[in-house]
């Protein structure tokens, strides 16, 4: 004798294998959900115009050409200085404070440069200070300072903080680049 | 590195492709997990900074900052030296950023460009993929047969894969079954793509064919866990295949080959049970059962188990056993029904959506984990099938989406009042220093130094013209040519009353010392002239700086207002922009939350129906057994 309980178990048996019979690929849309991902992707788009828009006008506003300087910083794989923070000043005035997380050293062993900070100056000898913190070659907490002293023309300033591996003297060095 | 290559390689192609090359082996290992994360150091030479801080972004999968700065920068001409990298980085950022269409187009115009062999073929394995995505399986076919034989390995055998699966929505099981067979064996996308071509086999009747497919992947030996729970698919969909078939040894055979704490374990349980009930082995199948019903229910199938404890009861003829579990079944299922309704209320408040939309906002790629949520939201479970599913992670995604652009015009929305201030005030300081600033006044005094060097000039060609010794004299030499006339006039007079004798030596040496004098002066004239042409030529110079400065001044004074209005203009413009994107991403936002409310609700009601009927199920069964009972039956 079938209950009726088997009749819906058995249903159910079948809904399972229906169920596991569908392939799994997941891609086939529907099209409302199409459509909705078509607008989605549309002010997405839209946005990040309008952000680069608003990236150049407020450069352009905060940080005109005469004045601006900007401060980069880039890192060698890092055998030798785990960065773990910077201090940063113009003319003895601390501009920018920053610490590091795992991932922003990684992206900046591969390659990558952050922009550390962007401001305004005057023209004429400006000094740049720069304390780099964070254990070094035999894991001792590290501090170094480097100091720079650089010419604001009328022009942008770019000045390159850079942290490189020295492997005959198994340390770190820190060079200041000035860019055009 | 790179040098090597070219060497090697491609001695004709651009210069700058080959980092770009490299750059795509990068971009393609975000496609392709594990193939980025081993990118070097050397494989990424920054020429311009700006280039190295779209790859700060980048590489900390902020791709939305990424492609900002980076269109920014080639907008500005920051990044000369990687004029031809940027696109394709371009294209990549874009494509991590779920902008299909744009990096699509991105990718067609670098094939436009004439790309070398590689890149092309890497691109068109990008665009295949974009267009797999998308669903749009004609063209993504189209795109990969695009594919030379130039294409790295890994991505040779994913585009093979995904080829394969493409051919089987097609029911060209033939041809995906041959690509199969020419792709290494183990692989998770492998299994995955026989997996699929096994359960595509099944469903179009050709089941000896598709159990083939099906049982190898059911008999794959790994530890990947994403392996292991397909392993645990196959060996289900074979065993419920077989119970269809009621071979129910065979079935329970695969059954027994599921992991008892994976995934699929509560429907392996069901089916196992069930083998065992086809060969009346009710004991056997309870043990099974009672298992199944006593696990935490996050599985329709631990519903089922509900009744079918009371069902392998009744077959024992322990019918008030049988009558108590119909029950708690009963009861369990109207408890069930309950919280379902009180989960389809906080669905419908947007209260579940909230909290699904935060912890997607937690993880940077929108992933909700079903664990955590499981603690936090009880009413999780009853949609925990539909939450891995790649459409309403989707869903989840494009709101998380939309919120971070909701902040991100939000911030904008914040900061144009503060450029408008910034604005005004410059225009106020200038306002204020613009009368310092007057050119005219400085046009009628340089007018007046105009005058009067033109008589300098002048007074300049009569001396050179006449030799004037007197005008070139220093002021000691002047000094003493007047003291030389007075003794001329002295002696004029007193000369008279002098002798002759005496006179004469007196007007010698007036003579002499005049002459010396003159001598001395007249041989240096050229030189002396020369310097008052050297002070003329300084005045002339000091005169063109004065009218350069007060030319800029009144270019200035002219432009300034000009400029002022364009910023004023701009400013308003992005305002404009601004509200608008945000009043349309607030109707978009509306209706992806709508969305992901209906495929939450639908799933709700299907599963309160699913409990109705077995609840009714229950009371008939109680019913039956009721009447057993009281002997009417």
């Amino acid at each position: 004798m079938k209950t009726d309980v088997v009749k819906v178990t058995f249903k159910s048996l079948l809904m399972v294998l229906a169920m596991l019979l569908v392939i799994p690929t997941g891609y086939a849309a529907e099209n409302r959900a199409a459509a909705l991902d078509d607008k989605v992707q549309s002010l997405k788009s839209e946005v990040m115009k309008l952000n680069r828009d608003l990236f150049i006008l407020e450069e352009e506003l905060l940080f005109p050409t005469s004045t601006q300087i900007a401060v980069f910083l880039s890192t060698d794989v890092g055998n030798y200085f785990k960065l773990d923070s910077i201090q940063l000043k113009i003319d003895e005035k601390v501009v920018a404070n920053y610490l590091y997380t795992q991932q922003e050293r990684e992206a900046l062993s591969r390659g990558g440069v952050q922009r550390l900070y962007i401001g305004n100056v005057k023209k004429g000898k400006r000094e740049i200070v720069a304390v780099f913190k964070g254990p070094g070659p035999n894991g001792r907490e590290y501090s170094r300072a480097t100091t720079h002293v650089f010419e604001k023309g009328s022009g942008t300033k770019y000045v390159e903080l850079k942290i490189t591996d020295v492997s005959q003297k198994l340390q770190p060095e820190f060079i200041v680049k000035e860019w055009e | 590195m790179h040098i090597k290559l070219l060497d090697k390689g491609r001695k004709n192609q651009r210069p700058g492709m080959l980092p770009a090359l490299l750059l795509f082996a990068l971009l393609t290992g975000l496609l392709t997990p594990g193939i980025g994360a081993a990118a070097k150091k050397e494989d990424n030479v920054v020429r311009d900074l700006d280039y190295g801080v779209v790859l700060f972004s980048y590489f900390q999968e902020q791709y939305f900052d990424a492609a900002v700065h980076l269109m920014a920068s080639k907008e500005l001409g920051r990044i000369p030296h990687h004029l031809d990298d940027a696109d394709l980085l371009l294209g990549g950022v874009l494509l991590s950023y779920g902008l299909h269409q744009e990096a699509e187009s991105v990718f067609s115009r670098l094939i436009d460009d004439g790309a070398p062999p590689d890149i092309r073929d890497k691109t068109w394995f990008s665009i295949g993929k974009i267009r797999y995505q998308k669903g749009l399986q004609a063209d993504a076919i189209r795109a990969f047969e695009q594919i030379g034989k130039s294409l790295e390995k890994d991505m040779l055998t994913e585009s093979q894969l995904l080829l394969a699966n493409l051919l089987m929505g097609r029911g060209e099981f033939e041809q995906a079954s041959g690509i199969l067979k020419k792709l290494p064996g183990h692989s998770t996308d492998a299994m995955f793509a026989k997996y699929n071509l096994g359960i595509s086999l099944f469903r179009s009747g050709q089941e000896i064919e598709g159990s083939e497919y099906l049982a190898e992947v059911g008999r794959v030996k790994s530890f990947d866990p994403e392996v292991m729970a397909l392993r645990d698919k196959a060996n289900l969909a074979l065993g419920y295949a077989l119970l269809g078939q009621e071979e129910s040894s065979r079935a329970r055979a695969f059954f027994q080959l599921v992991r008892l704490k994976g995934p699929f374990s509560n429907k392996a349980l069901l089916g196992f049970g069930w083998s065992h009930a086809m060969q009346k082995d009710f004991e056997s199948a309870l043990t099974s059962w009672m298992e199944l019903r006593s696990r935490k229910l996050t599985d329709s199938s631990v519903y089922e188990s509900q009744l079918a404890v009371g069902y392998a009861l009744e077959q024992l003829q322990a019918y008030p056993q049988s009558m108590q579990s119909y029950l708690e079944a009963i009861d369990l299922f109207k408890k069930e029904m309950s919280r379902l309704d009180g989960a389809m209320k906080e669905v419908r408040n947007g209260e579940l959506m909230r909290y699904l939309v935060s912890q997607a906002l937690g993880d940077k790629k929108g992933v909700i984990s079903e664990k955590g949520l499981l603690q936090e939201v009880p009413e999780f479970r009853f949609i925990t099938g539909i939450v891995s599913g790649h459409q309403f992670h989707e869903a989840i995604k494009n709101l998380r989406d939309l919120q971070l652009l909701r902040n991100n015009l939000e911030h904008w929305g914040g900061a144009i009042p503060t450029y408008k201030d910034m604005l005004r005030l410059r225009r106020q300081t200038y306002e204020e220093r613009l009368p310092q600033l007057m050119p005219e006044q400085g046009d009628f005094k340089l007018a007046a130094i105009k005058d009067e060097r033109t008589l300098y000039e002048e007074e300049y060609r009569r001396i050179v013209y006449e030799q004037d010794i007197r005008a070139v004299a220093s002021s000691k030499e002047a000094a003493m040519l007047n003291r030389l006339d007075g003794i001329k006039g002295r002696l004029q007079q007193v000369g008279r009353r002098m002798n002759t004798s005496q006179y004469g030596d007196y007007e010698n040496k007036y003579h002499l010392y005049r002459g010396l004098l003159e001598w001395e002066i007249s041989t240096s004239f050229n030189q002396r002239a020369w310097k008052l042409r050297k002070g003329l030529n300084q005045l002339d110079k000091a005169i063109k700086t004065t009218e350069a400065q007060q030319e800029t001044i009144r270019l200035a004074k002219k432009r300034a207002p000009r400029g002022f209005e364009g910023y004023d203009r701009q400013i308003t413009h992005m305002d404009n922009r601004v509200k608008a994107l945000q009043k349309r991403i607030d109707d978009v936002y509306s209706e992806q939350q709508q969305r992901v409310q209906d495929i939450i609700i639908a799933e709700l009601s299907w599963l309160k129906e699913r409990l109705s009927e077995y609840m009714d199920q229950a009371q008939f069964s109680l019913a039956r057994l009721q009447d057993i009972a009281s002997g009417q039956n």
